[in-house]
Formats: structure tokens, sequence, C-alpha cells
């Protein structure tokens, strides 16, 4: 037998399958597709949920505790709105676990019994079929109006976290506009959150400006996805320049002012501060941690995929 | 927003028209049933999300492939990973074909279980030029899809042939 027969063989490996077969597996395919794009739908509803949720909780709460009269920053919280406080603050946290839930599903999505059992009966099948590099269909012309559901949601996501920034620094600003005695504190608090959102959205439009141009081909897909894998790496490894603002700015916010203000250290203030130390490190460390065990595995293998696929020829030519 | 009938009878029509793309990737990249049922619906699902970008520069066929083979190289990692987490225990036991094949039919079969264990082994970027030149495209076609050059991927090739070639030897001796 030779390559050309085996060629032959592989060619016609597969015949017109039966109509039930092709039915069952459609159907069962449209209805996984289907599921896996409400699954996508509702993780973006909930997380702009809980957006919402944590800004209207964040205005009123501020609505709530700031001093009219500016003599003070912040007025004590009753105890009737501490406990909306904490419902709140449960809402979201209830909303996250369902975006998790939703995210990352218990059981993965597999195809049903039958659909194997259809599958592996059309692997058997050995009539001839015509051949896959025969011929096309030409595209109708909808396709390209179509727009992207998933390159959609990415930029919804940029525009959320957009927006949050603004939402945080605005919060800031207007703090800092209303403080009489202290003001100097917040405005370093406002600046320090510009430079944090700043520096982070500078380096996502640079990261999206710099991508190479590269088509859909296997080669030209690894290229992408070895470039937006390093500049992962890059950005988790060094996210210093992001977490050590924003940390800081939160430490002159809450236990900084907070020692000023009562005129002495006490014990909450270096409670909350150690706390939020301890917060921003975590945050550090599963960076650098996601960076070198999630991601750095990932770049190589691409590179050594990226280097299969494009040097192998030329190291083997004569 | 649901997707339109249209769009839906358009994604079926391809499906039903390349399927066979899909089946051999499949079972090129996974050597159990239930993992060729897996990966075949991811490489559904991502035919599904990639459709709206489909230009129209190539034929459906070659753009299908290059969907596939993405999506195959993709579903490998995450497969490698997955399999270092479990113990062989947990995978799904293979099916048993319903029924045996008449005697001819099942030679046909065990070549091609031959054959495709024999691609399975080859390195990932090998086995995806394979693939594509055991459906008989041609250098450029293959090109296209890798994004190597029409050079480049004949002296890909000529390496990759022999060494099936060689390892096929057993195969042609016993048919």
């Amino acid at each position: 037998m030779s390559f050309e027969d085996l060629q032959q063989k592989w060619r016609n490996q597969f015949a017109e399958s039966s109509r039930g077969a092709d039915s069952q597996i459609e159907i069962e395919l449209l209805d996984r597709i289907r599921r896996s794009e409400r699954q996508f739908r509702h993780v973006v509803i909930l997380l702009s949920l809980r957006d919402l949720v944590s800004f209207s909780l964040i205005v009123w709460i501020l609505g709530k505790i700031l001093d009219p009269s500016g003599q003070h920053l912040f007025l004590p919280l009753d105890r009737e709105h501490r406990a909306i406080l904490v419902v709140g603050i449960g809402l979201m946290i209830a909303i996250s676990l369902a975006v998790i839930r939703y995210s990352f599903p218990r059981t993965r999505v597999t195809t049903s019994t039958a659909t194997i059992a259809a599958i592996k009966s059309s692997l058997h099948r050995t009539r001839a079929t015509p051949s896959t590099a025969e011929g096309g269909t030409d595209l109708p012309e909808r396709f390209r109006s179509h727009v992207s559901r998933f390159d959609t949601m990415i930029l919804w996501r940029d525009l959320r976290l957009l927006a949050r920034a603004i939402f945080l620094i605005s919060v800031a600003v207007m703090l800092a506009w209303r403080a009489q005695h202290y003001s100097a504190y917040v405005w370093m608090a406002v600046v320090l959150f510009t430079t944090a959102t700043v520096s982070f959205l500078t380096y996502r439009l640079r990261t999206r400006a710099q991508r190479p141009p590269v088509d859909d081909t296997l080669l030209g897909t690894l290229t992408l996805s070895i470039y937006e894998t390093r500049r992962q790496v890059q950005m988790l490894d060094n996210l210093w320049w992001y977490i050590a603002p924003l940390f800081l700015g939160l430490l002159l916010l809450g236990p900084v002012l907070l020692v000023v203000v009562g005129g002495g250290v006490r014990l909450k203030p270096i409670v909350g501060g150690l706390a939020l130390v301890t917060l921003g490190w975590i945050v550090w460390r599963v960076s650098r941690w996601s960076a070198r065990h999630e991601l750095r595995p990932r770049l190589e293998h691409l590179e050594k995929l990226k280097s299969e696929l494009s040097n192998d020829a030329s190291s083997n030519q004569p | 927003m649901e997707p339109d009938q249209s769009f839906e009878s358009q994604f079926i029509s391809w499906l039903r028209e390349h399927r066979n793309i899909l089946l051999k990737v499949a079972g090129s990249f996974a050597s159990e049933t239930a993992e060729q049922a897996d990966l075949f619906q991811d490489m559904a699902i991502e035919l599904w999300r990639s459709m709206p970008n489909f230009k129209g520069q190539s034929k459906p066929s070659t753009w299908i492939y290059r969907v596939c083979l993405n999506t195959a190289h993709t579903w490998q990692r995450s497969e490698q990973k997955r399999r270092q987490l479990q113990s062989p225990l947990d995978l799904v036991p293979e099916l048993s074909c319903s029924s045996p094949l008449p005697g001819r039919l099942q030679e046909e079969a065990e070549i091609m279980q031959r054959l495709y264990q024999e691609v399975r082994a080859l390195p990932v970027a090998e086995r995806s030029l394979v693939i594509l030149l055991l459906d008989g495209l041609s250098y450029r076609e293959i090109s296209e899809i890798t994004g190597l050059t029409e050079n480049h991927v004949g002296v890909a090739l000529t390496r990759t042939r022999k060494k099936l070639s060689e390892s096929l030897k057993e195969v042609r001796r016993e048919f």
C-alpha cells in the first residue's frame, strides 16, 4: 500500500452520515452553543449588576456620612445604615459567587453519550465523500455585517474598567474638595489613584496598539497568542506599579487620615493599615504566582509550538 | 440578543458540509472517543464564534481548517494540564462500537485506526501539516492555513512524509 493509497483512504474515510445521527449531533451542538452564549451573557449581566450595586452603595454611603458643614470629612454611620451597608456588601459577595459559578461550572460541559456514539459510528464509516479541499460555498453577505459578540464583550469589559476608574477618582476628588482641614491628604490620594489608573490604561492601550499585524493562520494565531501571553506575564510580574499607588492612596484615605483626625496613634487605624498592607501584598503575590505558574508554562508551550512549526523546516533544509 | 435563524442555518449547513474536517482533526488530536467528542464540540463552538470574522478571502474549508487546528492546539494545552491533575481512572472509558463491522470494512477501520495512531504520535506542529497533506491539500492551501511559505511547507512535509511512511511500513505489509 503506497502513501497515496493511505491518502485516498484518509480522504474517503467518512461516509454521508445518516440523517438521524446528523440531526442528533446538530441539535445537541446548537443547544450547547446556545447554552454557552447564554452563560456568557449571564456573566456580563451579573458583573454589570455588581458594578451597579457597588456604585450605588458608595454614592448612598457618601450621601449619609459626609458632613454637610464641611467641618469634618465624615460623620459616624448610624445602626440602621450600617445594616443596609452589610446587606449591600452581602449582595455584592453573592453576585461575585454567582459570577464564579457561571464562569467556572462545576461540571465540564460534555457531549452526551448519544452524540459520542454518533461521532464514533461516523468514525467507522468508510464510504466515499467529496474532498473537503474541493469547492466551497460563497460567503453570505449577512456574516460580514454580523458583529462578533465575543469582541464586543471584550470592548465592553474595557469600558467597565474605565467607568470604575473614573468613578473612583471622582469620589476621591469630591472628598478632597469638601475636606476643609485635611484636604492635602485626600488630594495626595487622588493623585495616587489617578497615577495607578492612568498607568494601567496607558499600558492597556499601548499593548493593544503594539499588537503585531497578524492574520488568522496557525502561525499568525500563535504569534498573537505569544505576544498577548508575554504581555500578560510582564504585566502580572510587575504589577507593583499599579498596586502600590492604589493601596498607598487607600492607606492615606483610611488609616492615615484617622490618625491625623484622631490626633494620635490608636489601635483601629493600625489594624486597618496592616490589613490594607497585607491585602496589597496578597494581591501582588497572587499576580506573580499566576504569572509564573499559569502563564509562563503556557508561553513556553506556545513558543515551542511556534518554533516547531516555523523553524523545523528551515533547520532541515539540505 | 439571540442569533438569527439564517445565521444558525448557515452554521448547520457548513457543519454538515465540512463535518469531516472536524472529525479528522478530533481523531488526530484525541485518542479517547469522549475526548474526541469534547474537542469536536469545542471546534464547533469556536466556528460559531468565529463565523462573523470570516472575510471570504479564502475557501470556507481552508478557513475551517484554520479555526479547527487553532482550537485543537489550545485544547491540547488544556488537556495536557487536565491530565496532569487527574488520575487515569477519572478518564471516561471509551465506548465500544455498537456492532462489529463486516470483514472489508473492519480491515479499513483498522488501517485508519493505525494511521490515526501514527498521526497522533507526531509532534503537534508536524501533525497539523500531515492532516492537511493527507487530506490532499496543495502546498499553497497548506501555506494559507499555516502561514508558512510554500517552500517551508514543502521542506517540512518531505521530512514528515518520510517519517510517516517509515512508521507505516508495517501497516502496508499487513494489508
